[in-house]
């Protein structure tokens, strides 16, 4: 089959994932003198930043979000970045993974949403946003618990030597892991004090303990009376939990009491006896007294609490949240199941805005160089993703922009410039690196907005990038996804609770005493899904799971050739993405179609063989490269690039004769096994394709007319001559 | 009353006659009239009734006059006459054998004015174009003792008057006494036969008056007023209207007497011929231009004074050769683009004047007397009238075919009377035209000046390689340690650089730039020019020492030339001063001498599709 790229869909994004993690940039290293790095800083780099997977990104990257209390203000404060003034002890790193009650919220609502195949209109958003209440922290918990106490039961009942204990004592060991994630920190004990103080009152079973929390800088810790507070000079202090009275699970609970003594230097007899009730069977009694009044003021000064520090955490963890969603978008249009060409992405966990200053470009040069331009392909990048570009086209790098008066919310100034934008262009069309980017994500680009107000808009944010050398390389990426929409993304935690005429507690059905958060929309950018959909489109084992056996493949060949607006294969090779909106106006596909400008979605109607089509699908694949009337199709670009590498490959680097030989009509020459392959839906060269070369001699370039259905597309690379130069 | 009529009716002919003869002259002026010689012959009535008639001898007194202020191209001769013929003194006997006949007349006898008239008309010459007159002096008609000689005398009377008048002798008749005084009488035909005049004394003035109206009315004999005085006596300053002249007269008349008259001059030769009624000063090439006079009269009477001057001069001709290019008109400007030779017409500036011949003054007119005068002249034939001006008559004469030029003057409107060797001829000796050269071939000189031209651009090119050329040394790869000697002339930019400001002083960042090198005029360069292109201001901190040439295979050779930059060709330190050859997609890295602005430049290859842009 002579000569195949096995790898098409390597794909750079510009992001920040973990800034506590090695970048790019650090990783590549002072580059002077050095025109490419070696193989092994390569495989360095690939093991600190390239990921195949989602789950691979959390493990490498780890995103965290770090917390740390403010005793001025008495409020918890969240951050991306780790606070360098705040030590270590001082802070609290909150993993943000599948575990995270909020990222899992928002994927399973993606993953609801897709397996319902319904619109945000009539999806119940809600249903899955009190994913993060109290209550259903507290379900899950009570799941884990089930198993722990079953587990800890067999472990018990086995003898000391028994070799099957030591299995369980693993899966406790695990189990115990888990577990502490959630009381390892007084935040996530919140949710778990909450329930419980509201099961003990409304059981009307209760108890009041002491609890004494060392303070150094500002510290959350609940006081004598478990009032939750924050201190600010550090106290050192014992205090004697009550112990439960529960006998049945006496070793479980001292199991976890010692797990949380250890975990926690500055105990605390109440939190102890927190976690033991928490992760005790429900069946447990407990000798306790209740103090009606003071566990109400608890519990609603608990909730408030839980409510604000939700808002702080939501409001911080939000872009990074949209960022790993973006990337979990990427990955999902792949198939978990499939064994191919399996799109792999390589963040440089450094933000756009850093990588494309002057100091910084070098670098990404001597990258580019050491993988693009080899011979050899395994690291080769083909995409880029820059997310969340600024929606203002004269945008310049550290653009610091103004909040917005009253306005509360983390303003947007992570965005990526235009500029920045443009210089990461200019090197991309070196490399020949497509970059799939998109406008900043809120709710005026998503698809009801693009279905509102056209394309216009974006039309004239990309002038700034039309006409250039680099136009070619450069694909904008809309609408924007929405995972929840702005107006549907109330979270209702819980009612405050009241003490009642006959001193009893019960929750409060007034309308103001429900506590409600608001997440402000999630939403993902474009650009990720796609270039996942087109890195998916690569691996002929995904488009053989697609179009079914009826069609041709060359299962070794890449999906270079591949172009998604043709025929059906949009309805085909549609995203994971489930549907939006009913669709565009006719009026505004027509202006779409008339320039075809820029890879757009669509949430259309749509069926294929008598299926009704649910997921979003690619509407146009094109690139900012004009001939005047309309855009160029993305695949072009990647077909010829694709050619070049080959050929330059074949050739020995554009030999003169390897060159003929490379196009002659020998059937074992490449251009005629391409064409043999012209019927197959991966075929280099598709049905009307045609390749053709000609070498002009004084300038010593060789000039390949590729036609792609008629339309010339024009390749020029540099023979290399035995010969003494002529040019 | 009938005499009377026949006066006034001869005055009234003469009135209209002298403007008609006025007109003659004018006209004549221009036909350019030389003055001629004359001769006179005075004839003298000395009958015996003269005695009663002329008792003071007033008569004899005023033909002296006459006689004495005559020019000297005048001749004069007297025939006295009565019976018979007295005295004759002949034309050429000179004013003072006159004066010392007329001195010993006796007035006796009868009048034989035939045979008087006859004597007279004899004494004249045969010379043509001499005007001659007779004066004739008389107190009555011919009276002979008996009727037959009277009627012979008057018989040749006539006659002679008609030889007379064939002879174009005028006759004057001027009537003493109170017996003429009918005009029809038969003594007075002689005047009314040959065009003469009849004067009679008393009636038109005293005898000095009617002689002096002779001689400058009717004779125009030339002359001056130099002053008219009404006392007793005095003094007359009288200014020659040149110097130089030949001869002078100065005539002092007076009707009622003049004595002692003195004259102050400086001249040759002079004297003082005076009579009762007049005095005649005659000098001969006086020396000053001045002569005062002195008189006395016995009465209150007035004096007129003429002066008379005569010069012998010779017309002296300077000629300025002048010629003027024919400018071909515009029908032939065809033609003039032919080289013809071109075409002149030739002109001689005439500058007249006269000389006096004896040496005295070189330019007669040039006085103050003179300026401004209009002189007829005659100019080959041609008589023109010039303008005197600077004591010179400019003309310009058109000479082309004439060989001579011949110039006469008309003097005859002067007072002075000339007498000129004229006409002179002068030989035209025009220079001659320039010869047109011959269109010089400056084929030759083109030829020379086009090789020259194409050494000097070959010299230039030459130069101007050598300029781009710089010989340098370029480091050659590490197995030959030797740096080679290139020279950049054969070698022309191509590519481009990739600009990265990798850092700044000051921290800012400055925007990769792109900076074609294709197609630019190989030659030295700095890479401060270039990040001047670029907009990149660094703050002359050792860009411009960082030289920049074409090398060969498309590279470019590197050269730093600062003090304290250090550029690197991949990992190697360029040596200062040494060139080293960067081919494509290598990069050099630039930290400059503030030690903290570094610089990437990648060198890159153009596709030809990007080199068209």
């Amino acid at each position: 089959m002579g000569n195949v790229i096995k790898q098409t869909n390597r794909t750079l994004l510009m992001e920040v994932i973990n800034p506590e993690k090695l970048d790019l940039l650090t990783l590549v290293g002072d580059v002077r003198g050095v025109e490419s790095l070696s193989d092994d800083k390569i495989k360095e780099i690939n093991d600190h930043l390239m990921v195949r997977s989602f789950d691979e990104l959390l493990e490498k990257f780890a995103p965290t979000v770090y917390c740390y209390y403010n005793a001025n203000n008495q409020r918890v404060v969240y951050q991306l970045d780790k606070p360098e003034q705040v030590p270590d002890e001082m802070l609290t790193e909150i993993p943000l993974n599948r575990q995270n009650e909020f990222m899992g919220m928002l994927m399973s609502m993606v993953e609801t949403k897709r397996s319902e195949g319904t619109i945000n209109v009539d999806f119940k958003f809600e249903k899955l946003t009190d994913m993060i209440s109290p209550k259903k922290v507290m379900d899950a918990i009570k799941q884990n618990r089930k198993e722990l106490q079953y587990t800890y039961g067999e472990y018990a009942k086995l003898d000391e030597e028994d070799p099957k204990k030591r299995d369980l004592g693993d899966k406790l060991n695990v189990m115990f892991e888990e577990a502490s994630a959630n009381y390892n920190n007084v935040m996530a004990l919140l949710p778990l004090a909450i329930e419980d103080i509201k099961t003990r009152l409304l059981l009307g079973d209760g108890g009041d303990k002491k609890d004494n929390t060392p303070l150094a800088l500002g510290v959350l810790s609940m006081g004598d009376q478990g009032e939750l507070r924050v201190l600010e000079a550090p106290k050192v202090e014992t205090t004697a939990l009550t112990t439960i009275d529960d006998n049945v699970n006496t070793g479980l609970i001292e199991a976890l009491k010692d797990d949380y003594q250890a975990l926690n230097e500055e105990s605390n007899d109440y939190v102890g006896a927190l976690v033991a009730r928490t992760f005790c069977p429900l069946s447990s009694t407990m000798e306790s007294s209740i103090d009606i009044a003071t566990e109400v003021s608890n519990y609603n000064s608990y909730l408030e609490f839980y409510k604000e520090s939700k808002d702080a955490f939501i409001k911080t963890v939000k872009p990074l949240i949209e960022r790993l969603l973006g990337i979990w978008c990427y990955f999902e249009q792949y198939p978990k199941k499939l064994k191919g060409m399996r799109p792999s992405m390589l963040v440089t966990n450094v933000s756009n805005e850093m990588l494309a200053k002057s100091s910084n470009i070098p670098r990404l040069i001597t990258y580019l160089t050491t993988v693009n331009a080899k011979n050899d392909f395994t690291n080769t990048v083909w995409y880029a993703v820059v997310p969340n570009v600024s929606l203002d086209q004269n945008s310049k790098m550290k653009l610091t922009r103004e909040r917005f008066k009253g306005n509360s919310k983390a303003e947007k100034n992570d965005t990526n410039s235009v500029e920045s934008l443009i210089r990461l262009l200019d090197v991309f069309k070196d490399y020949k690196v497509q970059c799939f980017f998109s406008y900043e994500a809120d709710d005026s680009t998503t698809f009801n907005a693009l279905a509102t107000e056209g394309i216009t808009r974006y039309e004239d944010r990309c002038a700034a990038l039309m006409g250039k050398e680099f136009s070619e390389f450069a694909i904008p990426c809309l609408p924007n996804y929405t995972i929840i929409p702005k107006d549907k993304s109330g979270v209702v935690l819980d009612s405050r609770m009241v003490v009642g005429e006959n001193q009893t507690a019960e929750l409060s059905k007034e309308k103001e005493d429900i506590m409600k958060l608001w997440i402000d929309g999630v939403y993902v950018g474009a650009a990720y899904v796609a270039a996942g959909v087109v890195a998916a489109c690569q691996c002929p084992e995904y488009l053989k799971s697609k179009f079914g056996p009826g069609v041709r493949l060359d299962m070794e060949l890449p999906g270079v050739r591949f172009d998604i607006e043709a025929d059906d294969h949009s309805l085909i090779a549609c995203t994971t993405m489930a549907k939006e909106i009913t669709g565009f106006t006719n009026s505004i596909k027509n202006d779409i179609n008339r320039k075809n400008f820029g890879f757009i979605f669509s949430s259309e109607n749509a069926s294929y063989k008598g299926t009704n089509i649910t997921k979003i699908m690619v509407y146009k694949a094109r690139n900012l490269m004009s001939d005047g009337s309309m855009f160029e199709p993305i695949y072009k670009t990647q077909v010829t690039t694709y050619i070049e590498r080959v050929m330059r490959h074949g050739t020995g680097d554009f030999k003169e004769d390897s060159i003929v030989q490379f196009f002659s009509n020998n059937p074992n020459s490449q251009k005629s096994q391409w064409l043999s392959r012209r019927e197959y839906l991966n075929g280099v060269l598709g049905a009307g394709d045609d390749i053709s070369c000609s070498i002009n001699e004084e300038t010593g370039y060789c000039t390949l007319d590729i036609t792609f259905n008629g339309n010339v597309k024009n390749l020029e690379v540099e023979i290399n001559r035995l010969s003494a130069n002529k040019a | 009353m009938k005499n009377l009529k026949r006066i006034f009716l001869f005055i009234g002919v003469m009135m209209l006659l002298l403007p008609i003869r006025q007109d003659t002259l004018a006209a004549e002026e221009y036909h350019g009239q030389p003055a001629k010689n004359g001769e006179i012959v005075f004839l003298l009535d000395t009958s015996g009734s003269m005695n009663s008639n002329d008792k003071s001898r007033f008569a004899i007194d005023a033909i002296r006059q006459a006689v004495c202020s005559l020019p000297s191209n005048y001749k004069s001769g007297l025939v006295a006459y009565n019976t018979g013929i007295q005295t004759i003194v002949p034309l050429s006997g000179g004013a003072d054998p006159m004066g010392t006949q007329l001195s010993s007349v006796i007035y006796k006898g009868y009048t034989n004015a035939g045979e008087g008239l006859n004597q007279a008309v004899g004494l004249f010459s045969a010379d043509e174009n001499v005007d001659r007159s007779i004066v004739m002096v008389t107190d009555g008609e011919i009276d002979m003792p008996d009727k037959q000689a009277k009627e012979s005398s008057r018989a040749l009377y006539s006659e002679t008057i008609k030889k007379a008048k064939e002879a174009g002798i005028k006759i004057y008749i001027v009537a003493v006494g109170s017996e003429l005084n009918d005009p029809n009488m038969h003594i007075f035909d002689g005047a009314e036969m040959t065009d003469g005049a009849i004067y009679w004394q008393g009636q038109s003035g005293n005898l000095v008056q009617i002689m002096n109206r002779i001689l400058y009315d009717r004779m125009n004999l030339p002359k001056r007023s130099v002053g008219v005085t009404d006392g007793n006596g005095g003094s007359l300053h009288v200014e020659l209207p040149s110097p130089g002249a030949e001869r002078v007269k100065v005539v002092l008349t007076s009707g009622q007497g003049i004595q002692n008259v003195t004259a102050d001059y400086t001249a040759d030769e002079g004297h003082i011929t005076s009579g009762r009624n007049f005095a005649v000063i005659e000098m001969t090439r006086p020396a000053s231009g001045a002569v005062d006079v002195r008189f006395q009269t016995p009465e209150l009477s007035g004096v007129e004074a003429y002066m008379t001057v005569e010069y012998t001069a010779r017309p002296v001709v300077n000629i300025n050769y002048r010629r003027e290019e024919v400018l071909p008109d515009a029908g032939s400007e065809e033609k003039s683009k032919t080289k013809f030779p071109p075409l002149y017409k030739h002109y001689a500036d005439l500058e007249l004047s006269l000389k006096d011949t004896a040496g005295k003054n070189e330019n007669l007119w040039n006085t103050p007397y003179y300026e401004g005068q209009s002189v007829p002249f005659c100019v080959n034939g041609v008589w023109k009238s010039g303008t005197i001006s600077g004591g010179l008559i400019p003309y310009s004469l058109p000479i082309d075919g004439i060989d001579t030029v011949t110039v006469e003057f008309d003097t005859s409107m002067f007072a002075e009377q000339y007498r000129i060797e004229q006409p002179v001829t002068e030989q035209l000796a025009p220079p001659p035209d320039p010869i047109p050269e011959p269109e010089p071939d400056y084929r030759p000189l083109w030829a020379i000046l086009g090789a020259l031209a194409l050494v000097i651009v070959l010299i230039l090119l030459w130069w101007y390689k050598k300029k781009n050329a710089a010989v340098i040394y370029v480091s050659q790869s590490p197995s030959s340690k030797e740096p080679v000697k290139m020279k950049t002339k054969a070698c022309t930019y191509s590519g481009k650089f990739s600009i990265y400001v990798v850092r700044t002083a000051d921290g800012r960042d400055v925007p990769p730039q792109t900076y074609h090198l294709f197609g630019r005029n190989s030659g030295r360069m700095t890479l401060g020019q270039i990040l001047a292109s670029c907009k990149i201001k660094l703050g002359k901190i050792g860009e411009e020492d960082i030289i920049i040439y074409p090398g060969p295979d498309h590279s470019v050779i590197i050269m730093d030339q600062s003090e304290r930059c250090t550029v690197l060709r991949g990992m190697e330190i360029l040596k200062k001063g040494m060139g080293y050859p960067v081919f494509y997609n290598e990069k050099i890295t630039i930290t400059f001498e503030d030690e903290s602005t570094e610089m990437e430049i990648h060198y890159k290859n153009l596709k030809p599709s990007e080199r068209k842009s």
